[in-house]
């Protein structure tokens, strides 16, 4: 099935992701990760309402999140 | 400062640095702080009117409005527990296109329903997060949407694992929702008494810090949805009873020291047995104009394909699946958007506005014939948070 193929060779990516090497950051070096604005959602409250309209006027959707709910039908 | 005040402020410095936990979303942030914080949120949702060109009617037609409220509180219970609790109210009303035709020019026209749909849907969802473990999170997720037609229940269990000293992280998570519907009846179509519809989310994601200014995250999800699927307000809308979603999403998060700006690159590929495949890509920046206000523009690009049984109009000659849907069609849509943030004290002050426009000159494919229904739409926000 063509959607398994594309999944699986999704997932082998993100393995590549994982187990590749990227630069030692302590933890005292992470200031600038820690600002707010630096979050993958700063604002999660606006971005739930954003997911929803495109859940509702748009043919496809999902992400690495749970949640939603409602018809979305009109 | 005296030398120890300044050697303790540089120890909670560190403190707080050592507790960034790249992957966590904003409100695990909040509970490092041990920080309550309550937000309220007004938004306008407007679509723009279908010009009479676009209409079986001849007659200029009215979209949907809908104005939403919500309110979301975020609070650690107690050293173990962090809850996140959001409310929210929709009330809707105007057109929306219950069929489509196609005229002697070949164009696609829209038999409107009238701007009879006037309904509210509230909800209710929340999230409660373990915080005892060293190396991880794990959370339970729950939601409940109930609009005169429509109920939606949704439970889930979701979790974190931290590696590598924090600089990886491994989330995951499954999740069920179980919607009702129960048509309104008008006496003038045939739509259905009662239908169900179950869906089932898994997905799992990577995190990982590149370097002292920028991380990365992408995730996969599937999802599979089983039962009634059609639009039941379309005069005419057979769709499969089961459709599997796969959703490749990635995220860039990087910090212009120059600017003191963050740059936000996200993008997303979707594709189901529906024969829908989706390219999103969204690009946004952080730039403060002073200590107390931000500045964000961004823009949001989107391309689907049309779905195998989409049908450019209502053709009962058809046997099997059938639907005129514009968002089963073929198109392109850009949302541009700008927003201000601004903080005083406890409080922090959010305006914004995002403009969203369809069409099939958008599309990343050549689309020969275009939906009449492709909607354009403004939203309007307004928030307030108020930490404590």
């Amino acid at each position: 099935m063509l959607i398994i193929r594309y999944a699986v060779a999704i997932s082998f990516l993100m393995g590549i992701g994982l187990t590749s090497g990227c630069a030692n950051v302590e933890a005292w070096e992470r200031g600038v990760l820690s600002k707010s604005e630096m979050s993958w959602d700063p604002d999660p409250l606006s971005a739930g309402l954003n997911e929803h309209i495109y859940f509702s006027k748009e043919g496809s959707s999902g992400g690495a999140a749970l949640g939603g709910g409602g018809c979305g039908c009109n | 400062m005296a030398v120890g005040d300044r050697s303790k402020n540089s120890l909670a410095a560190l403190t707080a640095a050592a507790l960034v936990l790249p992957g966590v979303s904003i409100e695990a942030q909040a509970f490092d702080k041990q920080a309550k914080v309550i937000k309220f949120q007004h938004a306008s949702y407007l679509e723009d009117d279908l010009s009479g060109k676009l209409t079986s009617s001849g007659e200029e037609s009215p979209r949907y409005q809908i104005q939403v409220d919500q309110l979301q509180l975020l609070s650690p219970l107690n050293d173990d527990y962090y809850l996140s609790l959001n409310v929210l109210t929709e009330e809707m009303s105007g057109a929306s296109p219950m069929s489509t035709t196609i005229d002697r020019d070949n164009k696609s026209r829209l038999n409107m329903s009238g701007a009879s749909i006037d309904e509210s849907r509230k909800a209710v969802s929340g999230k409660i997060t373990h915080l005892a473990r060293e190396n991880g999170t794990l959370s339970g997720v729950f939601g409940l949407s109930v609009e005169n037609d429509y109920k939606a229940l949704s439970l889930g269990v979701e979790g974190e694992r931290f590696l590598d000293e924090k600089q990886k992280s491994l989330t995951w998570g499954l999740g069920l929702s179980f919607d009702s519907l129960k048509p309104t009846q008008d006496g003038l179509y045939t739509r259905p008494i009662s239908e169900n519809k179950k869906s089932f989310i898994v997905y799992s994601g990577v995190t990982q810090v590149i370097n002292s200014g920028a991380q990365f995250q992408s995730g996969l999800s599937l999802s599979y949805l089983n039962g009634y699927l059609s639009d039941p307000y379309k005069i005419l809308d057979l769709r499969p009873d089961k459709r599997v979603q796969v959703a490749w999403t990635n995220k860039l998060r990087y910090y212009l020291s120059r600017w003191e700006s963050a740059v936000h690159l996200d993008y997303r590929f979707h594709f189901d047995d529906w024969g829908v495949t989706s390219h999103t890509a969204t690009l946004g920046l952080y730039y403060p104009i002073d200590e107390n206000v931000m500045i964000s523009p961004s823009i949001r690009y989107y391309t689907q394909s049309q779905a195998d049984f989409y049908t450019v109009f209502d053709d009962n000659t058809i046997e099997g699946n059938q639907s005129s849907d514009f968002r089963l069609s073929p198109y392109g849509a850009f949302t541009t958007g700008i927003k201000m943030i601004m903080t005083s004290g406890q409080w922090k002050t959010t305006i914004a506005a995002e403009f969203y426009n369809s069409s099939g000159d958008y599309a990343i494919n050549e689309v020969r014939l275009a939906h009449a229904g492709l909607v354009s739409y403004s939203l309007y926000t307004l928030g307030f948070d108020y930490s404590f």
